[in-house]
């Protein structure tokens, strides 16, 4: 890959570092590679247990938040203790009197007129921004709750102390996947995230199923709303049972046929029922389906479901064992079969699979599924369910992959999302995206590229969760592209000038000294304050090969030949060097060296992964 | 364009190379394609991907126009089936019985120049079929029906086990999107793009002398970062020469040919900009070899357009179709100006064809068989290849859908050993017992205007 002249550089390099720090740096620990765990950068150092468990459960440390490394260390005398205790203080966010978790760091972000829809309900949001959204001649307000909701994700991931509260309702949104900018979902989203979502992401599986299945976005982004006996849309009866439910683990396939299924043990959970189904359970749900659909007319322009009796199908049907007879009342026949998906040991075992994957690694061991599924199952009908299933899986042992083991770090790829909030909340950015400034557009435009934009997923599966899918170069560009603008930008609206604190961060957190800014220290010093860790607790982040790139970055100069002395303060002499490090002046453009150098350390494949 | 040789490419780089010694192009051992003199006829052959996600509706893409199946194609599809006569009329495919739909111009032309061959009832074996979107593009994509276990897609696999796949190519897939497809799995040579503009991290930033400030130091140092031998190294190395290729090349600096006019508004608009930047990077013989782009939003489960709609304003599979024909029209149009047209092959696939019947919202629910298009320079066009299994008692697929005649693996089998030159199919598409060609392509082998030893 490099050429001669560059490995002698790096060869003397090193010998130089060596001279410098006048000590044998202990060879730092890489990730160890378990079974199936294999870390996907061969560089990568393991951290302390804290960083591995905020970047997995949350999105990364910000130091001096609920949400950092120090909080994590002081909940407990070891790893384990501080991790039950962490994960039974995030399972226990606080709550307002309607049952929304409540956040001041997030709430007092919000409170801005730029978030006008947030706090509406459901009727309110269909009259304002749906029944009157684009009024002829008037202000198009249509897609304002959706554009907030993106917006407020941010937010409540760069600042929210209730991390994994923000990482659950981010499953369920790709769970029960709807493009955002769908016809009813963009004036509704607002309740879709906070009555459906958000509101039942640590609650009831079953409810959150009803609460999808009474969603016009939901009704309308899989065509319900239009089937209609006696010639049915299957599309949302197929997805509910393939995506919500039983999933595609639990589909025996297109030439089975419903007598064809082996049915579930005696003893075993589910006794009796189908093992799994067969396109015939979707066509009989698709069946049961017709005529489901939501007021969006007339005088009862309303948004709210409701059956259509003359467009449902009123025979007898079976869905996955579950029979229910002709001239069955729709309302208990819908019960039946949505108890019956939701119910089925199948589910159980999907959720509890896709979970792990989301919060283990892609092969989690198979014991700590099962203990995941086999609470879900058993508390199929607590109202805290999904907050039991969390617990178990976050906490039960299982050896080598369970959730505890330090050696998941590194399985997984930040996904563009990921890099970029915890990118900004590793540099204590307090940027408020928001509805409607050319600032938060531009950040919006440069994100979107990467293709993780929130809530811009078309089809109805979601964004992958597989760290193959989001190892594309231009995913990367993008991701990092988002980040340099933040690092660059100096806003005009009132958002903080400039957006990222780089230089209030190096002088009051670092020094203020112009002898201290050398390429080493602020290497070092950023280093830390990146990762909120250091591999050696006397020399830091010296020693380590990302050290001597982000430093070498510092050195080099923007004729990208010669470089500046290691060891030499940044505005401290010798002669021609005497502007300082917040200086961005011809030849050396200090600030955007920092900048760019900062940059590099969180493009760098030890921030990439968690 | 003519021939860039190695030399004249470096030497028009804009990278101070006498202080890096060029090895930040990651150049190297990759001298372009074209040094070896090759005419410009004759650049290497490449294939080009295109997926239709959410399972087109093949029936009305490729309808029978008369014949036996007629009657019942407009008994089960009463408002959506494509007519035979007025404005909206089919457009009969040569002699045969069947016909495409009005919107696909451009494709009926490329048909008639005996440019485009279509493979009827292509699929998965019987036992492997699935009306699951998602099971079916990730079998189709892995290559492997009925299972996505093996890791790799199936382009991955041709491209690690062919023998031309020269050390030169400097950019020998290419993925355009946001995101490679499963097709590529487990290949971290893929160019992946979205659009060449702004591609860059630092494009935000001030500029020195023209240059964005710091923009070659960041790369340098990305390179330094993602050495090792992790995928995320791999990838990460990938994505910073994607970033000097495009800058190097000026990948964003494109004209077609006169004569290639792409869409630059409506559906397909994204489409064209991804096609453009395939006969981009064709024409610049650098050693194009796979690529691949999406065409999503073919889930037609309601009102996809009756076959009376000319206006395609109101007819959105008549729009979509269009949209594809055009850029595929333009793509042919685009290489052929530039003798490149004989190196190509497109294939257009789909994870499944739609039901026969209509369903009651004027669209169509997921089915199975489904037709394939080849299109290229070479390919023994103005032909449809396989069986059409009859739309008639007794013809279909569990009642329900076009039968499935033709693996998919078959199709693509033929483009990969008579185009890309590769015989090693039992590990582009383990398991799979070949039955030989369809004759899509001529049977003579390729190596000769392939891929001089580079």
């Amino acid at each position: 890959m490099d050429g001669q002249a560059r490995n002698r550089d790096v060869a003397s390099r090193r010998s130089f570092l060596g001279a410098v720090t006048g000590t044998a740096v202990e060879a730092p620990k890489t990730a160890p590679a378990g079974p199936g765990v294999a870390g996907i950068g061969s560089n990568v150092l393991a951290p302390p247990f804290a960083v591995y468990v905020l970047n997995r459960l949350g999105y990364g440390p910000r130091k001096g938040s609920p949400f950092s490394v120090e909080s994590f260390n002081a909940l407990g005398a070891n790893d384990v203790a501080r991790l039950t205790a962490f994960v039974d203080q995030q399972l226990a966010p606080t709550l307002d009197g309607s049952g929304n978790v409540t956040d001041p760091d997030v709430a007092s972000r919000l409170a801005h007129p730029d978030f006008v829809t947030l706090n509406k309900t459901f009727t309110q949001l269909w009259t304002d921004h749906e029944v009157n959204g684009q009024p002829s001649g008037g202000t198009f307000t249509r897609d304002w709750p959706i554009r907030e909701v993106e917006r407020a994700v941010f937010i409540r991931a760069f600042h929210s102390r209730w991390g994994l509260f923000e990482q659950v309702s981010d499953f369920w949104h790709n769970h029960f996947s709807i493009y955002g900018f769908d016809r009813y979902a963009a004036p509704t989203w607002v309740s879709w995230d906070r009555d459906v979502i958000r509101k039942n992401a640590f609650g009831n599986f079953r409810t959150m199923l009803q609460k999808t299945f009474e969603a016009p976005a939901m009704l309308y982004f899989l065509d319900n709303y239009i089937n209609r006996a006696p010639s049915f849309n299957e599309n949302y009866a197929r997805e509910i049972i393939e995506l919500h439910t039983l999933g595609a683990m639990n589909y025996l396939g297109a030439n089975m046929q419903q007598s064809q299924v082996p049915t579930i043990p005696a003893g075993e959970p589910g006794a009796g029922w189908p093992t799994g189904y067969v396109d015939a359970d979707v066509y009989e749900l698709a069946r049961a389906f017709t005529g489901w659909t939501f007021y969006r007319s007339g005088s009862t322009n309303t948004g709210l479901p409701y059956m259509e009796p003359t467009q449902h199908d009123i025979g007898q049907k079976t869905v996955l064992g579950q029979f229910a007879a002709a001239n069955t009342p729709a309302t208990s026949e819908h019960q039946l079969f949505l108890d019956r998906l939701a119910y089925h040991p199948g589910t159980a075992r999907h959720i509890a699979t896709k979970l792990a994957r989301r919060f283990l690694g892609e092969n989690p061991p198979q014991a700590a599924v099962d203990a995941a599924a086999d609470t879900f199952w058993q508390n199929r009908t607590q109202p805290d369910q999904i907050k039991r299933t969390l617990r178990t899986l976050l906490l039960h042992d299982a050896g080598a992959g369970s959730f505890r083991d330090i050696g998941n770090f590194g399985n997984k790829i930040k996904k563009p999302f990921e890099v970029v909030v915890s990118a900004l909340r590793a540099l204590d950015v307090n940027f408020i995206v928001r509805r409607n400034d050319a600032e938060s557009n531009s950040f919006m435009d440069r994100f979107a590229r990467s293709g993780h934009r929130p809530f811009d997923w078309r089809p109805p599966n979601g964004f992958p969760e597989t760290t193959n899918y989001w190892m594309g170069s231009g995913q990367f560009v993008h991701a990092w592209r988002t980040i340099d603008w933040t690092l660059d930008e100096n806003t005009s609206a009132g958002q903080g000038d400039p957006l990222t604190p780089l230089l209030t961060i190096t002088l009051n957190e670092f020094s203020s000294s112009p002898a201290d800014h050398t390429a080493n220290k602020l290497a070092d010093f950023w280093l830390s304050r990146v990762f909120q860790w250091v591999p050696d607790q006397t020399n830091g982040w010296r020693g380590t090969s990302l050290h001597v790139a982000v430093r070498d970055f510092m050195r080099r100069n923007t004729d990208t030949v010669s470089t500046f002395g290691a060891d030499v303060g940044i505005g401290n002499g010798p002669t021609g060097n005497t502007a300082g490090i917040g200086t961005d002046g011809s030849p050396n453009y200090w600030y955007s060296r920092l900048r760019g150098m900062v940059n590099c350390i969180l493009f760098s494949p030890q921030f990439m992964v968690r | 364009m003519g021939n860039l040789t190695r030399r004249a490419f470096l030497k028009g780089s804009t990278i101070c190379l006498t202080a890096l010694g060029g090895m930040q192009l990651g150049l190297r051992a990759r001298p372009a394609h074209a040094e070896a003199g090759s005419s410009s006829s004759a650049g290497g052959n490449f294939f080009v991907y295109i997926y239709l996600r959410g399972g087109i509706d093949g029936l009305n893409m490729v309808c029978p126009f008369d014949g036996p199946d007629r009657a019942a194609y407009e008994q089960q599809r009463p408002n959506i089936h494509l007519r035979t006569t007025g404005t909206t009329a089919a457009l009969r495919l040569g002699s045969s019985n069947y016909g495409l739909h009005f919107a696909a111009t451009g494709l009926h032309q490329l048909y008639g120049q005996g440019r485009l061959a279509i493979v009827h009832g292509t699929g998965f074996p019987v036992a492997q079929i699935t009306r699951s979107h998602f099971d079916a593009q990730d079998y189709m994509e892995h290559g492997t029906p009925g299972s996505n276990s093996i890791g790799s897609g199936w382009l991955a696999r041709h491209l690690a086990t062919s023998g031309q796949v020269p050390d030169a190519a400097m950019i020998p897939a290419l993925a355009v999107g946001a995101n490679a497809p499963a097709s590529l799995l487990g290949r971290r040579d893929v160019m992946n793009l979205d659009d060449a503009n702004s591609f860059h991290p630092n494009s935000n930033n001030g500029n020195v002398d023209g240059v964005p400030r710091y923009k070659l130091s960041t790369t340098i140092t990305m390179r330094e970062l993602y050495q090792g031998t992790g995928t995320l190294n791999q990838a990460g190395i990938g994505t910073v020469e994607a970033i000097e290729l495009v800058d190097t090349l000026n990948i964003a600096n494109y004209t077609p040919a006169t004569g290639a006019v792409y869409p630059t508004s409506g559906v397909a608009t994204t489409l064209a900009n991804q096609a453009k930047l395939i006969a981009n990077i064709a024409k610049r013989r650098i050693g194009l070899q796979v690529a691949t782009m999406d065409y999503g939003g073919w889930d037609t489960h309601e009102n996809q357009g009756d076959g009376t709609q000319g206006d395609l304003n109101q007819n959105q599979y008549g729009a979509r179709l269009a949209g594809l024909s055009q850029v595929l029209t333009a793509l042919y149009n685009d290489l052929n100006a530039d003798g490149l047209a004989r190196n190509m092959v497109v294939v257009v696939h789909s994870e499944f064809g739609r039901r026969v019947r209509e369903n009651a919202n004027r669209g169509t629910d997921h089915g199975s068989g489904n037709p394939m298009l080849v299109l290229g320079g070479r390919v023994a066009g103005g032909q449809l290849y396989g069986t059409f299994g009859g739309l008639n008692a007794g013809q279909l697929f569990q009642n329900e859908d076009v039968a499935t005649t033709t693996d998919f693996r078959r199709v693509l089998s033929e483009v990969v050993t008579a185009h890309l030159g590769n015989n090693a199919l039992s590990s582009v598409f383990p398991g799979y017992s070949y039955p030989g060609r369809l004759g899509l392509l001529p049977s003579d082998q390729i190596f000769k205007h392939g891929f001089e030893a580079a």
